[in-house]
């Protein structure tokens, strides 16, 4: 019958403040739910159990597990510790209570905190004095009430094992990622030790030793009854010899088979390293595409960027930014008008300078206008357009526009000098040479603010293609098995290194092949031997003798065909088992898992792989998949064994963040497993709900293999040295 | 366990075609005496000396050594 924890309870114990009363959980066989938010209490009711079995808890701050000496002060109650006056006591303990078919038992490990100074801190340990308890364990027949004290040792250390044995405490208790490391697939022999560990396969093995021993000793004591009585013949004598001949040299061979198997394991790990490494080399020169790309993106962005900020200078003088006007509005504006004020004082002091000129005729108009056509329209028509009145012939605005026919030359032409400094032609190449930056003036801020959006857009990819450089890098590094990436060779070089490793697998394959060949056959010819000694031994020999070394020696040659059977029998069911926890671990997801391969290797050992419909090795499988495969695969190791699982399996978020398919398969399935689970989880917590429960959680309260469920909680708005946990029990 | 471990062995086609082992001797078969044959006898007192009285190997051969009559 399976162990069942009863009971767990608490006295001052982290959050878990006040009395073993107040702190009580009672559980039975079955799924035991503890449902609580963060920091509500599930890795401190863990704790417990470090406690109890190991005397160890997991420190929150740095994530390891310490021995429970140097936690004494930080795992007592903070609320009691500050309750607490000074010499006052403050009892911490941790009780739990199972049973196994006849007595139930009460195990307690404690310690008693002494308050030294009114101002203690709660967490230094010079503040206070610890005096430990020993082991409390007491026991009471199952029928009875009154518990007995057990003081023996060596009794206490045997309870407190029976609860779970030690080498099977790391697949019985765990705490959300220890999940993964429970079997390492890509480890050769962590399979292997689970099975160990958990089956009873290696039964087998102790009864073929210990039947090869006794036949040995048998056949030995019968050659020694026959040699002792001189009646054995030469013949006899002779293939005694050959017998025993052949038995040495199967004695060398087997430690050549132990050699080459060595060899097979030591050339197997290297060839699971080196795969790994070269599946990383493909992977990482995947990576390394895309970084070269994303290198080569970042290089054009950076001359692009040169580019840009080179050209800023010329965009104060190129025509189509003209970026050194800015702000020169007015200074256009007051430059016209002074020209224009210039320019009309000028053409009033050249009008005055014409009249002193001989030929008298002013043209105040634009120079050569109106042309000559107009002009001798104008005679024609008699008709002045440029004033629009009428020129009569011979009258003298016909004389007037007569004359101006045929002058001789236009004003502009002539060398009149109007200043002694004329500046008009000078203003007219400033004018001229500020024409295209002046149209420009009004864009100006408008195309600087381009140009900085394009300088702030080039800069912001640069840095996204610099992000995404590094996180490729990063992402890359973790390909690196073994760790330091400047020692490790290039993907060539790996390939070489995997193409070796496996020419010296199959090499130590092909050794342990041939070894067994000629370890069957010496096998055979020691078994011929024996037949005709049998026909050959004296007379007199004592049959009894005789049959005792017969009977022992089909007993080893039994238990070693039964070894390999058995053996065969259960990787079969171990690949059944493991795949039907598979399938019923994720049948509530959408995606569908790949086929979980159990092969027996030339060492006799187990070779696990993950394998799709058409037989190719799955990689990449999600988070949730492969904790998935490795509980699928514990499951199917505890499920091939006759007797089941003895203990209880205590977990601390097993899932966490894998969501509700992963936890409702992962509840239906451990039930079918363990005989009682004691799960601590907070994805079943709600806060909005009435019961605290989301919908998972609601639907497990209703299913028949949950035993019972617990919600913690802390009561709100309290300060950090008054928490305290409480507790109901939902179901 | 222990006498799941003797069954499996009186299990053997070989064993169990020399020593006319069948399968009710096979089911009835256990650990403590009285036992159905010699080889059953063999076997139990091996396995139970080893594995249930975690005895060392030359416990074992004296044990089993007792039996020639």
């Amino acid at each position: 019958m399976a162990n069942i924890i009863n009971q767990i309870s608490f006295q001052n114990f982290y959050n878990y403040f006040g009395s073993f009363d107040k702190n009580q959980y009672e559980f039975s066989e079955g799924v035991n739910i503890v449902v609580a938010d963060n920091g509500a209490g599930k890795s401190k009711f863990f704790n417990g159990f470090l406690w109890i079995f190991y005397d160890e808890v997991l420190d929150s701050d740095t994530k390891t597990r310490k021995n429970i000496k140097n936690q004494a002060v930080k795992i007592c109650s903070d609320k009691a510790k500050n309750e607490a006056s000074v010499n006052d006591f403050i009892e911490c303990n941790v009780a739990l209570e199972f049973s196994d078919k006849r007595f139930r038992y009460r195990i307690s490990k404690g310690f008693r905190l002494k308050k030294l100074k009114s101002d203690s801190s709660l967490t230094e340990s010079a503040d206070w004095q610890v005096f430990f308890k020993e082991l409390e364990v007491s026991k009471r027949d199952i029928q009875l009430l009154v518990y007995h004290e057990v003081y023996d040792s060596d009794e206490q250390k045997r309870i407190l094992n029976s609860l779970i044995q030690p080498n099977l405490r790391e697949y019985s208790l765990f705490q959300g990622e220890e999940v993964d490391k429970l079997i390492d697939f890509n480890q050769a022999d962590s399979i292997n030790r689970a099975v160990k560990s958990l089956t009873d396969i290696n039964k087998y093995d102790e009864l073929e030793k210990i039947t090869k021993y006794v036949a040995t000793r048998a056949e030995g004591e019968l050659n020694e009854i026959i040699k002792s009585s001189n009646a054995a013949s030469l013949n006899y004598t002779k293939k005694l010899e050959e017998k025993e001949s052949k038995k040495n040299s199967l004695e060398s061979e087997l430690e050549k088979l132990v050699s080459y198997e060595n060899s097979y394991s030591l050339y197997k790990s290297e060839v699971d390293k080196l795969e790994n490494l070269n599946e990383n080399a493909e992977g990482r020169k995947e990576f390394d595409d895309k970084i070269k790309e994303e290198t080569s993106k970042l290089k054009e962005l950076k001359e692009e960027y040169d580019r840009l900020v080179e050209k800023l200078n010329e965009r104060f003088f190129d025509g189509n930014f003209g970026w050194i006007a800015i702000g020169c509005e007015n200074e256009v504006k007051n430059f016209r008008e002074k020209l224009n004020s210039y320019r009309e004082i000028r053409t009033l002091k050249k009008a005055s300078k014409l009249n002193d000129h001989s030929n008298h005729q002013i043209n105040l108009l634009p120079p050569d206008s109106p042309d000559s056509v107009t002009l001798q329209t104008m005679l024609d028509r008699e008709h002045c357009y440029v004033c629009d009145r009428e020129a009569k012939k011979d009258s003298e605005s016909w004389k007037h526009i007569n004359s101006l026919l045929n002058r001789k030359d236009s004003s502009q032409n002539k060398p009149i000098q109007v200043f002694n400094n004329d500046l008009n032609d000078f203003f007219g190449d400033i004018q001229l040479g500020a024409q295209p930056y002046v149209g420009r003036i009004i864009g100006i801020e408008e195309s600087i603010i381009r140009t900085r959006e394009k300088e702030q857009s080039l800069l912001d990819k640069i840095t996204k293609v610099k992000e995404k450089i590094n996180n490729l890098k990063e992402e890359r590094s973790h390909l690196i098995i073994g760790g330091d990436e400047d020692n490790l060779s290039d993907a060539r070089q790996i390939m070489a290194q995997y193409r070796g490793a496996l020419t010296r697998l199959q090499k130590a394959e092909e050794d342990i092949i041939k070894s067994r060949t000629r370890i069957d056959g010496l096998n055979e010819g020691i078994r011929k031997d024996e037949n005709e000694l049998s026909r050959m031994r004296p007379q007199d020999t004592p049959k009894e003798y005789e049959f005792h070394f017969e009977i022992s020696s089909d007993l080893r040659d039994a238990a070693q065909r039964t070894k390999i059977r058995v053996f065969d029998e259960m990787i079969l069911k171990l690949e059944k088992m493991a795949n039907q926890h598979f399938q019923n671990l994720i049948k509530h997801n959408d995606l569908s898992g790949g086929i979980l391969k159990f092969e027996k290797n030339p060492i006799g050992t187990i070779d696990f792989k993950y394998i799709d419909e058409k037989g190719n090795e799955v990689t990449g499988a999600s988070e949730g998949f492969q904790r998935m495969k490795v509980l699928a695969v514990l499951m199917a190791i505890i499920s091939v064994n006759p007797n089941g699982y003895l203990y209880p399996l205590l977990a601390d978020a097993p899932l966490s963040a894998f969501g509700k398919g992963f936890i409702l398969g992962f509840f239906e399935e451990t039930e079918k497993v363990f005989p009682q689970s004691i799960i601590l989880l907070k994805d079943l917590y709600d806060k909005e709900s009435d019961n605290k429960l989301n919908k998972l959680g609601n639907e497990l309260l209703k299913n028949k293999s949950v035993s019972s469920i617990y919600l913690n909680q802390i009561p709100e708005n309290l300060k950090q040295i008054e928490v305290y946990t409480e507790h109901i029990k939902i179901k | 366990m222990n006498n799941a471990l003797l069954k499996e062995v009186l299990r053997d086609k070989e064993l169990a075609s020399k020593y006319k082992i069948n399968e009710e001797m096979i089911s009835k078969a256990k650990l403590a005496p009285p036992y159905e044959n010699e080889i059953i006898e063999y076997l139990a007192v091996i396995i139970k000396s080893k594995m249930l009285d975690n005895h060392g190997d030359v416990t074992v051969y004296n044990q089993v050594r007792n039996l020639i009559r």
